[in-house]
């Protein structure tokens, strides 16, 4: 399922979130789309979750013009919090496999079990590392073409990033999901990733093939990261 | 599980709590009065009055009840990353709260055919006049709650559609009470018009409503329900009006309310 971004710009008042930012994603890659906080990371994937409009230009999945009900296409991970705080895990699960017709619930067991979360225990009573792993177990029991995974690892501890990946390499399918992870924690997902994407100030500054970059530049998508921050800053400061 | 069951089970969930403190309210309002009554061996001095009273609140439990739903969920806006239309978003809230409405008015109703039932002698109503009175109060007070929710789902979706500008995002209650002024002008301006008037009582339903209640002494109660005619045209504006807030909010739901 490719997805297109056509000459996107989005405002919020004065601030700028996205500039005239074109993209497109094409099925079977795993994109990181990398830049520091408030660059404009969240308002992309939100905006092909169909759950922010742009002010220009046109977001499409597959041709078709993003909508809110983009959804039953787009497993979306955000950083926010999205339960229901008197809702057990199992209620969570039995919510979503009801609303999404691709929800697996055999798949959903399986991550839960690997998670080690306990289905009877409230949302409410769990700690931010389990919150995290629900909130990754709703999105990978999915078999959504599109997976969206905004800051995955946001305030987790290793063990639990550890194991986040873990589940990323197990339960996506690299040859029909198109996945987006957008995230200003590079370390962890650098093993992941096929295409790297920066994003600066709601503009894309870079765009590359991991691959690429690791057999031709040498260098690791962190190295890449840095160094072309540190030149874009020092461009700023001339 | 169908999708919409779903909805309900998870709008049921997120609201049986607050509908359990209503009921406690409810029930304590109405021991209150009772106790009084007992104190000054003055039977049926209140509770008949707070019944009464309890009832006409319970108009704005569906609204009151529908937009503490979407509070919560407009903390996040989240619940919109759903596949399923704004309609069955909105219309199983809505769905929630009628029957918690219904449940609260059944709980009065019968509270009142109990009091009806010990103090007959002191009641003075006809049983078939108290019946047909009180199924066409409930079902009067279901549909103006109905009525209430739509304007209530409107009022909403226009305030956090509003969000998106920031030039009007911290105005939006000025534009929600601009909005209220204009169309309560509107309709008394509508309702004075003579030809209007005319052509919406052209056709009327007479039905039982418009409750007298006279406390008599001995601590007696003589109840009278008058015949009130129902307007057909104006009942039907009502519902057109209530359907096109309804799709409207639908409409704001899906293409201007972001996350």
């Amino acid at each position: 399922m490719t997805i297109q971004l056509k000459n996107i710009s989005k405002r919020y008042g004065k601030d700028i979130s996205l500039k005239n930012v074109s993209l497109t994603f094409e099925t079977g890659k795993i994109y990181g789309l990398l830049g520091p906080n408030g660059s404009g990371k969240s308002t992309t994937l939100k905006m092909i979750a169909g759950l922010v409009y742009p002010d220009l230009g046109q977001v499409e999945v597959n041709g078709e013009e993003v909508t809110r009900r983009i959804s039953k296409d787009v497993a979306y991970l955000t950083e926010l919090d999205m339960f229901y705080p008197s809702f057990t895990v199992g209620n969570m699960i039995d919510f979503y496999a009801s609303q999404f017709t691709d929800f697996d619930r055999n798949k959903a067991e399986q991550l839960m079990q690997d998670m080690k979360l306990d289905s009877a225990k409230k949302i409410k009573r769990l700690s931010k590392g389990n919150r995290g792993r629900l909130k990754l177990v709703l999105a990978l029991a999915r078999k959504a073409p599109v997976l969206l995974l905004d800051e995955p690892f946001s305030g987790l501890d290793p063990m639990v990033r550890d194991s986040i990946v873990k589940s990323l390499v197990s339960y996506i399918n690299f040859d029909e999901q198109t996945v987006i992870i957008a995230t200003h924690e590079i370390d962890e997902i650098e093993p992941l990733l096929d295409e790297a994407i920066i994003i600066l100030n709601g503009k894309i500054i870079e765009q590359e093939n991991v691959e690429d970059l690791r057999e031709e530049a040498g260098l690791s998508v962190l190295e890449w990261f840095k160094s072309t921050m540190a030149e874009r800053e020092g461009r700023d400061h001339e | 599980m169908s999708a919409f069951q779903g909805l309900l089970k998870k709008d049921f969930a997120i609201s049986k709590l607050w509908f359990l403190f209503w009921l406690i309210f409810i029930s304590v309002f109405l021991i209150i009065p009772l106790a009084i009554e007992s104190y000054f061996h003055a039977p049926l001095s209140f509770l008949p009055v707070a019944v009464i009273l309890l009832l006409v609140f319970n108009t704005f439990l569906l609204p009151c009840m529908l937009l503490s739903m979407l509070r919560l969920e407009g903390k996040t806006q989240l619940w919109l990353y759903n596949p399923q239309s704004s309609k069955a978003l909105i219309l199983s809230k809505i769905a929630v709260s009628f029957v918690y409405q219904l449940i609260a008015q059944l709980y009065l109703t019968a509270v009142g055919l109990v009091i009806y039932q010990f103090y007959k002698n002191q009641i003075h109503i006809e049983a078939s006049d108290l019946f047909a009175g009180a199924i066409i109060f409930n079902i009067g007070l279901l549909l103006v709650g109905l009525y209430v929710s739509c304007w209530a789902v409107f009022y909403w979706t226009i305030y956090h559609s509003l969000g998106k500008f920031p030039a009007v995002k911290n105005w939006r209650w000025l534009v929600i009470l601009f909005l209220f002024f204009l169309y309560n002008l509107i309709s008394t301006f509508l309702a004075k018009i003579e030809i209007l008037r005319d052509v919406i009582f052209k056709w009327k339903i007479p039905v039982l409503a418009g409750p007298n209640f006279n406390h008599k002494e001995g601590d007696n109660w003589e109840i009278f329900l008058n015949m009130t005619d129902l307007p057909v045209l104006g009942l039907l504006l009502y519902i057109i009006l209530a359907c096109g807030l309804f799709l409207i909010s639908c409409w704001l739901l899906d293409r201007k309310v972001e996350v």
